[in-house]
């Protein structure tokens, strides 16, 4: 641009009288003015407070609040996965704050009990049940014959009807059972 | 005019932030600043009164409309303004299917071979019939006619015209030179008492 691009264009500004009609200007100035009325008369809206506060923030501002928001959306994450791992499995299973609660007879064992144990429970159950079943007709005469042996002083004679007793109930304690008929 | 205020008075975004807080007066200053520049900027693209009042209006409209004063002071106030003006021109054409398409390369070759360094005479004898002038502006291509009006009547400079036209700044540069060497040839009285 030099001096006569500069003249020629001054020219065609200073020499162009074309304008916007008066009721264009009038139009266009109400409007606006309506418009500024409105800005005076009207408090800020919720949604322009929000959009000043997070738009208009400085960048300062802004960061902490971002921050913030991480650090909240961590610790929401946080407990729900703790709230997961202590959800019951099943829909009828005690709070967990009512298991803590719960004496310590009432729990479960920490560990499971070992499988020797575990194998022996049938065999303690039937002893259990043999120990307070009566016993058969047959063995209690038996057991009185044997006794009788006993006392007249035939041990050999005592101890074949043992044998043969226990070979038919091998899971009776002839012996036992012989106590316990001396003491009735 | 569109002349640059002087330091004394506020600048635009400073009208613009009062009138967002309510001061009508400031809407005032700022419209009577840029009303002429901005319609003879319509008006040397369109060269219809009627088109440009009405793409005049909706670019006013619209600014009071906006809520926002931060897109505008990213950019000049002045820049944004005729970007606005200049879309709303662009849509009406194309709601009307018209708008002039001329063969600029053909043109801009032809002037660049045909105009020498101007004769200062010949600056002092420039037509100041406003018809010829407005005759002479339609007789630019398009794109040229664009950016001399810019220059004329926008007063913006050439990376601010680059920057609304979305050209690049040599082009920009180019556009005007050929544009001025028109005009001043078709506005010459030379040329005007040649048979």
């Amino acid at each position: 641009m030099n001096d006569h691009d500069e003249r020629l264009l001054r020219h065609v500004r200073e020499h162009s009288g074309e304008r916007p009609g008066p009721a264009l200007d009038a139009r266009i100035l109400a409007a606006a003015g309506e418009a500024a009325a409105a800005r005076r008369h009207s408090p800020e809206g919720f949604w322009a407070r929000l959009r000043r506060a997070l738009g208009g923030a400085s960048a300062r501002g802004r960061w902490p609040a971002a921050f913030g928001c991480l650090a909240l959306l961590g610790m929401g994450l946080g407990l729900s996965l703790q709230t997961l791992e202590q959800a019951p499995s099943r829909y009828d299973a005690p709070p967990a704050s009512m298991q803590r609660q719960a004496p310590m007879a009432l729990q479960a064992p920490a560990s499971p009990a070992p499988m020797a144990e575990m194998s022996e429970a049938p065999r303690i159950m039937a002893r259990m049940a043999a120990e307070a079943a009566p016993l058969p007709a047959h063995v209690l005469a038996a057991l009185r014959e044997i006794a009788e042996l006993r006392e007249r002083g035939e041990a050999e004679q005592a101890q074949q009807r043992v044998d043969r007793l226990q070979a038919d109930h091998p899971t009776l304690d002839v012996e036992a059972e012989l106590r316990r008929l001396s003491r009735e | 005019m569109t002349a640059q205020p002087p330091s004394a008075e506020p600048a635009d975004a400073d009208l613009l932030r009062r009138y967002r807080a309510g001061d009508a007066a400031a809407f005032t200053q700022l419209y009577e600043r840029h009303r002429l520049g901005l319609f003879r900027f319509l008006m040397g693209l369109c060269g219809d009164q009627a088109v440009a009042e009405e793409v005049f209006q909706e670019t006013w409209m619209s600014l009071i409309r906006s809520e926002s004063l931060q897109r505008e002071a990213a950019v000049l106030f002045k820049t944004w303004l005729y970007q606005i003006a200049r879309n709303r021109l662009i849509d009406h054409w194309r709601k009307q299917g018209k708008r002039q398409q001329r063969e600029e390369a053909f043109d801009e070759q032809l002037h660049d071979q045909a105009m020498a360094e101007p004769d200062p005479e010949w600056q002092l004898s420039l037509s100041q019939d406003q018809a010829r002038i407005q005759a002479a502006l339609a007789d630019l291509p398009a794109e040229q006619r664009e950016v001399f009006l810019l220059r004329a009547h926008g007063d913006l400079e050439l990376h601010e015209i680059a920057e609304l036209t979305r050209t690049p700044a040599e082009t920009v540069k180019s556009r005007l030179r050929y544009a001025l060497q028109k005009m001043r040839r078709l506005l010459s009285t030379a040329e005007e008492v040649a048979p």
